[in-house]
């Protein structure tokens, strides 16, 4: 009996610690509201690095470019910004073909 | 014989009590999720990411189990003093090698054996939901046996990986020494083809020399890797599988002796 207690206030208590986290947060970001999310930025743009960053596992890194530059095209075009520029279309692109030569829709 | 076959038998139900075989969970939580929510991003690639998705996460899961559970073999019967009480039985110690090391990897096999089931279920459930049209314009099928080619060398990448780990815990008594030396050389035998032509970077005749010498000497990882031929339905010719698969006999055979002739010296206070 005491540890079926000791269990429902230890539960209570977590949910009750988890509420207050999130209710700070939401409290946090209505006085200090932040920026705007800064411009996407690409970290890595050489693709020589990022092949050998890659691993064996290139396809797949070559899969979250071609996803990212589906995503930044939509996005720009989408988006309410007067100048729409697509400066990172082609390094994303460059990075998804040189990581996977065969993904030919990339091209 | 027999002795090296009940050590294996131990092993394989040592990680099934260790819950090993939950990574075949994750994977195929992950491989649904992930196909559920494939198709609103990418612009009718799904399939092939999938492929991909599929592949990478066999190799990566595989690699962890294979470093952190190969180091812990032989070190972990060391931590818990058991190796007294299964040296002193009539177990040799040659014996107690290869069992421990077929044991994983035929935990390793059974693991990539379900997860490679659970791939092709979720394939097909993909190749019957796309349109004609897309299975069309796909290079190879959805549900194509090529791609057990592909998990097959994800398998002997696997067992030489353990047997690298197998190693480095033969002599080490540090698991965390073990797993950084093991991960170490994974990365370097992905670096093959910038070693063999290091003489061309360097303009220092020995230097290239080194660097040939290391490609030659270092297990060449990389070769192991044909998941994007594969996915992209490109030819892949069986005598390169055939030499590829000779070479992880050969290597693993060459560690194996070395582990067995360290592991024989070793003195257990």
């Amino acid at each position: 009996m005491k540890a079926v207690t000791g269990t429902v206030a230890g539960v209570a208590a977590i949910a009750v610690l988890m509420a207050t986290i999130v209710r700070l947060q939401m409290v946090r970001e209505r006085w200090f509201p932040q920026s705007e999310p800064a411009q996407q930025i690409l970290y890595v743009s050489s693709p020589a690095v990022l092949t050998r960053l890659a691993l064996s596992y290139d396809a797949l890194v070559s899969d979250l470019y071609w996803i990212r530059a589906i995503q930044y095209y939509g996005g720009t075009r989408l988006s309410e910004r007067a100048s729409k520029s697509y400066e990172l279309l082609y390094p994303l692109l460059d990075l998804t073909t040189s990581l996977d030569p065969n993904f030919n829709i990339a091209y | 014989m027999r002795t090296i076959g009940l050590v294996a038998l131990h092993v394989f139900r040592d990680s099934v009590r260790d819950k090993v075989l939950y990574s075949i969970v994750a994977f195929a939580v992950v491989l649904m999720a992930v196909s559920y929510v494939i198709g609103q991003l990418t612009a009718g690639q799904d399939l092939k990411i999938i492929k991909d998705l599929g592949l990478a996460a066999m190799s990566l899961l595989g690699l962890f189990i294979a470093v952190f559970i190969g180091i812990g073999l032989i070190a972990r019967e060391i931590d818990r003093r058991s190796i007294y009480a299964v040296l002193a039985k009539p177990v040799r110690r040659h014996e107690l090698l290869l069992g421990k090391y077929l044991g994983l990897v035929g935990t390793l096999f059974v693991n990539l054996a379900v997860m490679a089931l659970a791939y092709y279920a979720v394939l097909a459930y993909i190749g019957a939901t796309l349109p004609e049209t897309a299975l069309q314009a796909a290079p190879a099928p959805a549900t194509d046996p090529r791609l057990l080619l592909a998990v097959l060398m994800i398998g002997l990448e696997l067992a030489l990986v353990t047997a690298v780990a197998l190693f480095w815990s033969t002599f080490s008594s540090s698991a965390l020494l073990s797993a950084g030396l093991t991960f170490g050389l994974y990365i370097a035998g992905q670096f093959g083809a910038d070693l063999k032509n290091f003489e061309q970077v360097v303009t220092s005749p020995a230097a290239g020399l080194v660097g040939r010498a290391l490609y030659y000497l270092l297990p060449n990882f990389a070769a192991f890797d044909i998941k994007a031929e594969v996915v992209h339905g490109l030819p892949i010719q069986p005598g390169y599988l055939a030499l590829t698969a000779a070479y992880a006999c050969v290597y693993i055979a060459l560690l194996l002796t070395a582990s067995v002739m360290i592991f024989a010296r070793r003195d257990f206070k």
